[in-house]
């Protein structure tokens, strides 16, 4: 602004000074001639010195003058200087920066443009020319802005502050800018009225804003939430601000902290001291470092937090405020609690496992040595720490090769585990036999770090082992021995069987074939009753014969071989049936087979069996107008067994435990012919195939055989 | 008809040779080949050794006439049945010869062996003396004259 004030002394209005001159001047008139009258007496001389007066007034006068022109004439030259250097200033300020300048008239034409004009928007001073240039180049979306601007130019504008409006603008180049308008009540010189539009490219700015206004709003992000508490304390300790995560952590809101609390209102008394010890720090040295604290949440349960803070000063090194980071390591000193515990029971565990333990660095040298281990060996920890195998006399000599082979894989990181079993000296030199359990831990490339050996002492089981071997040899010994005696007892057993067969039959041949021809060649010196007799002595020797072959049958079934394959017992009881009732076409006998009754046996044993469980049921219901006869399965204490079941004649379960006895029978040879070998034979069948056979009845209401073969008969 | 005839004649001049160790065993033989009608004639030998004799002969001696069939009982005196039989079949004059084993034993490993050795056929001797005479029946049918000889 200009500034009258450097020219107040040259302010006298000039009518002052002539009003000044002429009091002056009257006064001199009125009271000089006066002065002369008084002090001169002669009139001559008065004359005289009147005349000197008029030329003395006249001089004086002209001298102000003067001197009055010298100082205007002065002032004159000074202003117009300065105001020269002043519009050189305002001009190089209004052509040289980058701020369009426009004076605006009554009718809204320029009176007035910049070269601001071209450098910032491009356009030549003939293309803007009025306010109605820029509807062409103002952003559509801004033009409400650009309106409102426009309807200040029309008010008055003197009492109006000046008017400001953002608008995009496109160059002449055809990019969009922003830039703010301005619009102000321009008072210059001589109070001449007229407006200004002042055009700013602030594309900068706002971008620059906008990045501040988004970097602010990451950084406020990020304070709010930082894994890391913080907060800013003021001179009196009380929260003027915290961020999110802290809030979080004290449980508190925001409302309830600032201007609330303290620092020392949120930890447990037992950091009182702590406290004072970091406000004497934070007031001294400027900052504390990782502090312990246990801060009491809202609701009452503690965190373990470790707290940094910086002071800030004033002028006069009072304190202003504190800044301080805060972070929980409530889970992180419970994890180191649990690992130091799990790490003292682990240790505990190995220095007390009853295996020796030992620990080896990466070249072999043992860097443990449990108190097991001293007890197994007798060297002390001292003696052995830092030696490798070879450098005293622990592995038996014998195999010391084998199990340095044994470890070269693990010493080179490759293998992460090995048993090996060898000899070892004790101190005092004896034999130990051991079972080493090794395994290497390895860093993240791979390398060796350690490996840990547990050693177990097996020379008890190898001593009983040997004694065992021993014994076993010795007891092969008996059993083949026994094997022999009892060879050479099936031996006598098989010659027994076959001179069974052989002996016996011949002299029965001969009692039956002698006692035909007798009855043939003699039968007219016998009476009838001794013909009789001799009948009967063909029908017993018969019948011995019979037994003979089933007791021959009966002990082949025991010696003769098992061959397993699958049997569909179906199929084998309707081909059994079948003959049956070809033998005996004129019985009425309904029989029932049901599928699925496949198992694993020997083909021939089976069908012994079954021809016997159905040769009974064919049997027993002969008396029976309407047989009866089902094969089928059924499920008896949880696993699949197979039954046989007949509405025939039945038997009295009292004398059940004879069913399966050879040469047992429940009926009498008139009722039901037989020898009693059947069921002793099925049961010795079932038996061999590892089964179980049980019987059920009712006299003369039928009989059920329920027998059971396993998947895997023995 | 007629060559069967022929025939006939011609193995109905032969013996059979039984080899049995047990008298009631070769009377009941006789009398059932009586009761079947075979006439041929039945020479005994009581044991391994004399049947051997009576097939290959002694040294320097003329060799005897070959028997239609040979009988052979198993279990016998000195040498057994399946001796006998081995020896049968290792001789060149009797490798073709019928030998049918007559015995008491179902013993499989004797069958087994039976056949493994060279026998015809194996007949169990059944208790039953109806039964003995049908088989020896049968028997002298099928040997004497169904069955065509190698010599």
């Amino acid at each position: 602004m200009w500034e009258p004030k450097k020219y107040r002394l040259f302010q006298l209005n000039p009518w002052n000074i002539v009003l000044i001159y002429l009091v002056l001047g009257f006064l001199w008139i009125l009271f000089s001639d006066r002065v002369l009258e008084q002090l001169i007496d002669d009139p001559a001389t008065l004359t005289q010195f009147q005349t000197y007066k008029g030329w003395f007034y006249v001089l004086v006068t002209g001298l102000l003058l003067l001197g009055l022109l010298v100082r205007y004439s002065d002032r004159i030259t000074r202003m117009r200087h300065d105001f020269v250097k002043r519009f050189d200033l305002y001009r190089s300020l209004l052509e040289q920066g980058n701020q369009v300048v426009l004076q605006v008239d009554d009718n809204q034409d320029f009176s007035y443009s910049n070269a601001a004009v071209m450098e910032v928007l491009g356009y030549e001073e003939d293309e803007l020319r009025c306010m109605d240039d820029f509807e062409a180049i103002v952003h559509l979306d801004d033009m409400d802005r650009f309106n409102d601007l426009r309807a200040v130019c029309d008010a008055d504008i003197r009492n109006h502050d000046p008017v400001k409006q953002q608008v995009r603008i496109r160059n002449k180049n055809g990019s969009w800018h922003w830039f703010r308008m301005i619009l102000t009540d321009n008072r210059g010189f001589e109070h001449i009225q007229s407006r200004l539009l002042l055009i700013r490219d602030i594309h900068e700015e706002t971008t620059l804003f906008e990045q501040l206004k988004e970097s602010k709003a990451r950084f406020e992000h990020l304070f709010q939430e930082a894994p890391v508490g913080y907060h800013s304390l003021g001179s009196d300790f009380t929260f003027i601000d915290i961020n999110m995560t802290e809030l979080n952590l004290l449980g508190y809101s925001r409302e309830e902290i600032i201007g609330k609390k303290t620092w020392a209102d949120l930890i447990v008394p037992e950091d009182l001291p702590t406290f004072e010890q970091h406000k004497n720090d934070l007031l001294e040295k400027g900052y504390v470092e990782n502090l312990q604290y246990s801060v009491v949440r809202k609701d009452g349960t503690l965190r373990s937090v470790i707290l940094n803070a910086r002071a800030f000063f004033d002028d006069q090194d009072r304190l202003l405020y504190t800044l301080g980071n805060v972070v929980d390591m409530t889970d992180k000193l419970l994890a180191e609690k649990e690992l130091n515990e799990a790490y003292h029971r682990l240790n505990y565990h190995v220095q007390n496992t009853p295996l020796g333990f030992v620990e080896w660095n990466s070249s072999f040298r043992v860097t443990e040595w449990s108190a097991e281990s001293e007890k197994l060996f007798g060297w002390a920890k001292e003696e052995v720490q830092g030696k490798k195998p070879e450098e005293w006399n622990i592995v038996h000599k014998d195999d010391r090769e084998r199990v340095m082979d044994s470890m070269t894989g693990m010493l080179a990181g490759k293998d992460l585990r090995n048993v090996i079993s060898n000899r070892n000296y004790t101190k005092n030199g004896d034999v130990r036999h051991c079972v080493w359990y090794n395994s290497a831990l390895l860093d993240e490339e791979g390398r060796l770090v350690s490996i840990l050996s547990l050693i177990h002492d097996i020379t008890g089981q190898v001593r009983a082992q040997e004694e065992i071997k021993k014994l076993n040899v010795s007891l092969e010994e008996k059993v083949k021995v026994r094997t022999r005696d009892l060879e050479m007892a099936n031996r006598e057993l098989e010659t027994f069987a076959y001179s069974v067969s052989h002996d016996l039959r011949a002299p029965l041949r001969g009692i039956d074939g002698f006692s035909q021809a007798l009855a043939e060649k003699y039968a007219h010196k016998l009476d009838q009753r001794g013909q009789q007799y001799l009948d009967r002595v063909c029908k017993a020797s018969q019948r011995m014969g019979v037994l003979i072959d089933d007791l021959l049958s009966l002990s082949r079934i025991t010696r003769s071989e098992l061959k397993k394959e699958q049997v569909d017992l179906g199929v084998v009881s309707s081909e059994i049936l079948k003959s049956f009732r070809e033998k005996e076409p004129e019985r009425q006998v309904d029989f029932e087979v049901s599928r699925d009754l496949t198992v694993t046996g020997d083909a021939n044993l089976l069908r012994i069996m079954m021809q016997n469980l159905l040769d009974n049921a064919w049997k027993y219901t002969s008396t029976r107008d309407k047989a009866y006869i089902e094969v089928g399965t059924a499920e008896i204490e949880g696993s699949k067994s197979m039954f046989v079941r007949d509405n025939g004649v039945g038997f009295n379960m009292k004398y059940h435990d004879k069913l399966f006895v050879p040469f047992q029978r429940l009926h009498t040879q008139e009722d039901f012919p037989g020898t009693g070998i059947g069921l002793a034979t099925v049961q010795r069948v079932i038996g061999r195939h590892g089964g179980s056979i049980r019987a059920d009845s009712k006299e003369n209401e039928g009989a059920v055989f329920y027998f059971f073969l396993p998947d895997k008969s023995v | 008809m007629e060559y069967s005839m022929l025939r006939m004649t011609d193995t109905l001049d032969r013996h059979i040779l039984l080899v049995e160790d047990n008298p009631d065993d070769v009377d009941l033989t006789l009398m059932a080949f009586g009761k079947s009608n075979i006439f041929n004639e039945v020479r005994v030998a009581r044991d391994g050794e004399e049947a051997l004799q009576m097939l290959l002969g002694r040294e320097g001696e003329e060799p005897p006439k070959m028997p239609a069939v040979v009988l052979l009982d198993l279990n016998m005196p000195k040498v057994n049945g399946l001796e006998v039989l081995r020896e049968i079949r290792n001789t060149e004059r009797t490798r073709r010869l019928p030998v049918v084993i007559l015995t008491s034993s179902s013993e499989e490993k004797d069958i087994v062996l039976g056949y493994d050795l060279g026998a015809n056929s194996y007949i169990r001797k059944p208790v039953d003396f109806g039964k003995f005479v049908d088989a020896v029946k049968q028997l002298g049918l099928y040997w004497l004259v169904l069955n065509e000889p190698a010599v």
